[in-house]
């Protein structure tokens, strides 16, 4: 009897599991991160495609369209993975495999930069070994995954809150400090020819937030671009 | 019906040689423990596992453990501190088959704990490790390679023991599923064949996932090198139901039809491991994505036959027993340059 309900389990276990393993939109149902330049080359990509053989739409109707499939894949991905959801989750056997699906073809890099007698300095900068402030857990690959979300738009608060959690830090360590500025630069990576050619493509700011204490010496956050 | 259903829990019941079972046990204990203390030792911990009450930069959601010991920084490195404990008791292979399996829950469950506290902060190789821990638990894991086996045969290695298939087929399954699925993904123009197969070129020039500064890249040769490598990445993971099907195609008591003898006699298994291998090698070379490369070949015990396995390691014990023998003394009483016979 043992033998039979141990295989029942296991061919659950692989229904399950190759069920939520199918491909899902996830993150990608928040449309605000449609606007990033990457997926809109992407979109525009595909869109290009369809035309070619034959089926032409405009952009919106595409986008549109694109997000109602994907809207009725996730409900009926509810419908189905609902019962066997709470067994994934609490077992560890939870299924995403999103890996690099697409390159980004718009990187960014974070940067933190401090504010000390009205002149700026920069303290941390990913990948530069002369601005590595705290580099042994900013450039862990848990922290580098952050880094990497918090770029994206829809993420906003959260980026508030990490740079007042580096603000705190930085200010702790030097008490001269007066602002801190984290953000991001970012730049279309640079294509083969152009690297070949020795052409610069420079990196521009992002999303950055400033901090400083307020007269109640309460850190705020401010919006820079 | 009942008569393929009964075929079918013997076949998932057949036991095996358990030698992977054990190499998949420790590679994944030791694999589990280092992804978790380095998060300590570098600091980033506190960054990504702490409350913003605690110095953390995000207010992270409840969970019955933190809210009962508290989330501050004592609470958040005890945690941490008994997970590597328990992965490296799993790694070891502490107790028989039902507190092998407890242990194996406590590094499942404390790993789990962990890696789930902050969502940003979570990595394809925290999914891959949760899973496995808890195939492990499910297998009952010590058989061999283990203090387990030590104590109750006096030899690490029990080559007498087994595991039922269905063990095996769970692992190889999760292995499976994530090449195929991240594949199936993968429709970017960047990827998909009749692109411009750039995605590999771009993917490395990433600041946040390279190692290195790989501009080189851009040289004419490597870059089309980057193109192949796209594409041979891709088919690899998408065809990866091949694999499966030679899987289970070699694995014994499976499949006498025409197409399964067929699959057999292609080296499939070995081109997919043999590709697996050096995808994961160049991975970790050249980008810095965690100990992901390691958390998947630390399953790829699974994916061989374990009985081929078993020939290889009984070979290597006896090269390893033929090189270590004590070498034949000549007797006090022999002549100066005779020969042992």
């Amino acid at each position: 009897m043992t033998r039979h309900l141990v295989a029942v389990f296991v061919l659950l276990h692989l229904l399950a599991t190759g069920l939520q393993a199918l491909p899902s939109a996830g993150a990608g149902m928040d449309r605000r991160r449609w606007r990033d330049p990457t997926v809109q080359a992407e979109l525009q990509a595909w869109r290009a495609r369809l035309a070619s053989v034959g089926w032409a739409m405009e952009r919106d109707t595409f986008e549109d369209r694109l997000f109602a499939i994907a809207k009725g894949v996730e409900s009926g991905r509810e419908v189905v993975l609902g019962p066997v959801e709470p067994y994934l989750s609490a077992t560890g056997s939870w299924q995403s495999w999103k890996m690099f699906v697409a390159p980004h073809r718009h990187p960014s890099r974070l940067v933190i930069e401090a504010e000390r007698e009205g002149a700026w300095s920069v303290w941390y900068r990913r990948g530069d070994p002369d601005h590595a402030w705290q580099a042994a857990a900013l450039d862990h690959d848990r922290m580098r995954a952050v880094q990497f979300r918090l770029a994206w738009a829809g993420y906003d608060r959260h980026l508030d809150r990490f740079a007042q959690a580096v603000a705190t830090r930085v200010m702790a360590e030097d008490v001269g400090v007066t602002r801190v500025r984290v953000g991001y630069e970012r730049r279309p990576t640079p294509r083969p020819a152009q690297v070949q050619a020795g052409e610069d493509v420079p990196w521009t700011p992002s999303r950055q937030r400033i901090v400083a204490a307020g007269d109640d010496g309460v850190l705020r956050v401010m919006r820079v671009r | 019906m009942s008569r393929r259903w009964d075929a079918l829990v013997t076949w998932l019941h057949a036991p095996e040689p358990a030698l992977w079972l054990g190499i998949t046990r420790i590679a994944v204990g030791l694999v589990a423990a280092h992804a978790l203390a380095k998060t300590w030792w570098t600091g980033a911990a506190s960054w990504v596992w702490l409350d913003r009450a605690h110095g953390g930069y995000r207010g992270l959601k409840a969970s019955i453990w933190f809210d009962g010991i508290g989330d501050g920084p004592l609470a958040v490195e005890g945690t941490l501190a008994a997970a590597v404990v328990a992965c490296l008791a799993l790694a070891l292979g502490v107790g028989g088959p039902i507190v092998g399996r407890v242990v194996a829950l406590l590094a499942s469950q404390s790993f789990l704990l962990l890696a789930d506290r902050n969502s940003h902060a979570g990595g394809s190789y925290d999914l891959l490790l949760s899973a496995a821990l808890w195939l492990l638990v499910l297998a009952g894991p010590t058989q061999t390679l283990s203090l387990h086996a030590r104590r109750t045969t006096g030899a690490w290695h029990d080559p007498e023991a087994t595991a039922p298939r269905w063990t095996r087929l769970l692992v190889a399954w999760q292995l499976m599923i994530m090449y195929a699925t991240t594949g199936w993904q993968k429709v970017s123009v960047h990827w998909v064949p009749g692109g411009d197969l750039s995605a590999l070129y771009d993917i490395l020039q990433q600041p946040t996932w390279s190692r290195y500064d790989l501009s080189w890249l851009s040289h004419p040769v490597l870059y089309a090198g980057t193109q192949v490598g796209t594409l041979v990445t891709w088919l690899w993971e998408v065809l990866t139901p091949v694999w499966a099907a030679w899987w289970l195609a070699s694995t014994a008591d499976v499949g006498e039809g025409r197409l399964a003898r067929a699959l057999r006699r292609l080296p499939i298994g070995w081109v997919w491991a043999g590709l697996g291998i050096v995808f994961h090698g160049v991975v970790h070379l050249l980008m810095d994505i965690g100990p992901f490369s390691w958390a998947s070949l630390a399953l790829y015990a699974a994916v061989v036959d374990p009985r081929t396995l078993a020939r290889w390691a009984n070979r290597g014990a006896n090269r390893w027993a033929t090189r270590n023998a004590p070498e034949t003394v000549s007797a006090p009483d022999s002549a100066p340059g005779s020969v042992a016979g």
